[in-house]
């Protein structure tokens, strides 16, 4: 239950955080909740939850020996399981029974009144297996304990799973019951065509994707983008963001013809006569330097050299 | 080796050279020496201008930095005369100092005030020592004046 709440995020409280003042949050929870629902007992904390196969032992589909309780003796299957509190469900356990308000009734269900099952723990039951006999008649044993031996990859579940065995006994191994088939959805890559390669690009460079369809691609290593991380402008976001424009004034227009006027009057290029002009003054003046410090320094200063240096830098 | 003017124009360094396309020296162009209007023919680039239309004063185009850049450039160049009069007309180097008027502090330095008022100080005390008799013979009477020329008749002398 706990794992639940602090799972549900920022909106719900989380118990474990609460230190010695959570009994009294678990009550007021407790008292929320329908009365059939009252186990009365804390869940787990979440350290101590069973998390994988491995973990609970058993899973749904296996067939148990009940060793305790009313129905004492008879071999039924589990269920479901209640994480909170690392307890089973099973098919034919014990029952209670629970009234349930109207609004919460199952489709076929017809009186207030249900049998809702009993969570057990794990030492209320014993795992039933069948075996086969050399004489080849075969008969069902319920394991004391179980332990693991070896590993092996199982396809139904896709993961490495444990061997297992029942203790003393280790010969005599108990198959993990097989999970539910998945049914493919209709928009599911059939299983056979999911490792066919549909789409050859043609070029490194250019890319046949249309852009438009650019921000429909995901990129398989960003995780998922939050909500107002758009990256679309919506039509209606584009005309808020456009401010409208202002037509201009009288006063910028003539700034506007001002500017132009002042660009358009610019020398761009220097006449010949000035270019003769400016450069007999400076033949003569360098024609007249003794000091050959000067000499260097202005040859260094000069334009056509400074040119020359950068070129050669690049 | 004798440079072609146009080699010479070359050797001046970039600036020098787009400041001369865009303004022609003096023979081609003249420039005005006092602020004028900004749209003027011969507005000056180094002076504050006003907008005829709103009669608002304008930076110089080429601010008091780049035209104190642009004449030292030219100086080593020997060209610093063919640019348009400088702002508050400027100098520089040599002649920065050779013009520069002699300050009045120089000539006349102000002085202490005890220097200033040394001789006035001086000549109120000697007018005061002069006077002392006449004042302690008006506090006293007659009887210290009579002593005092008694104390003048008999007044020991070499002869």
């Amino acid at each position: 239950m706990s794992s639940k709440v602090a799972k549900a995020g920022r909106y719900a409280a989380n118990f474990e955080r609460l230190g010695y003042r959570a009994s009294a949050f678990q009550n007021m929870f407790q008292k929320g909740q329908l009365p059939f629902l009252r186990d009365g007992r804390e869940p787990l904390p979440e350290a101590k939850q069973n998390q994988t196969m491995e973990d609970w032992k058993f899973v749904v589909g296996d067939r148990v020996l009940l060793t305790s309780g009313p129905n004492k003796g008879t071999v039924t299957s589990i269920l479901s399981l209640q994480k909170s509190n690392n307890s089973y469900f099973l098919e034919h356990g014990q029952t209670k029974k629970a009234s349930i308000p109207f609004l919460l009734w199952e489709r076929q269900q017809e009186s207030y009144l249900v049998d809702y099952p009993v969570p057990v723990t794990a030492d209320s039951f014993k795992l039933v297996t069948t075996i086969k006999e050399e004489d080849g008649t075969e008969r069902d044993v319920a394991a004391d304990d179980i332990v693991y031996r070896g590993k092996y990859y199982d396809s139904d579940y896709n993961k490495m799973l444990p061997y297992r065995c029942i203790k003393n006994h280790e010969h005599i191994i108990i198959p993990w019951p097989r999970p539910d088939p998945i049914t493919d959805d209709g928009l599911c890559t059939p299983q056979e065509t999911v490792l066919e390669r549909t789409f050859f690009p043609d070029s490194l460079v250019s890319c046949d994707v249309s852009k438009e369809a650019y921000l429909s691609l995901r990129d398989p290593l960003a995780k998922r983008p939050y909500k107002w991380d758009r990256k679309v402008i919506t039509k209606s976001d584009l005309k808020r963001l456009t401010p409208p424009k202002m037509p201009f004034s009288e006063t910028k227009k003539a700034f506007f013809k001002e500017r132009a006027d002042i660009r358009a009057k610019q020398i761009k290029e220097i006449s010949p006569e000035v270019e003769e002009f400016i450069g007999k003054k400076v033949a003569d003046y360098f024609s007249k330097i003794q000091d050959p410090d000067m000499r260097y320094y202005l040859s260094k200063m000069a334009g056509d050299q400074k040119k020359k240096g950068k070129k050669s830098d690049n | 080796m004798s440079l072609t003017p146009q080699q010479a124009f070359k050797k001046l360094p970039q600036t020098l050279q787009n400041f001369f396309t865009r303004y022609p020296p003096a023979p081609f162009k003249k420039y005005a020496t006092e602020p004028t209007l900004t749209s003027a023919e011969d507005a000056n680039p180094f002076l504050y201008n006003r907008h005829p239309v709103t009669q608002k004063v304008q930076d110089p185009i080429y601010s008091m930095r780049r035209q104190s850049d642009l004449f030292k450039l030219a100086y080593k160049f020997g060209v610093a005369d063919l640019l348009p009069a400088l702002n508050n007309d400027k100098k520089f180097f040599q002649e920065k100092y050779d013009t520069k008027p002699t300050l009045r502090g120089v000539t006349s330095p102000k002085g202490h005030k005890w220097e200033r008022t040394f001789t006035k100080r001086k000549t109120r005390i000697a007018d005061a020592l002069d006077k002392v008799d006449d004042i302690l013979i008006e506090a006293r009477g007659t009887k210290y004046k009579k002593r005092l020329e008694r104390r003048e008749k008999e007044k020991r002398t070499w002869y």
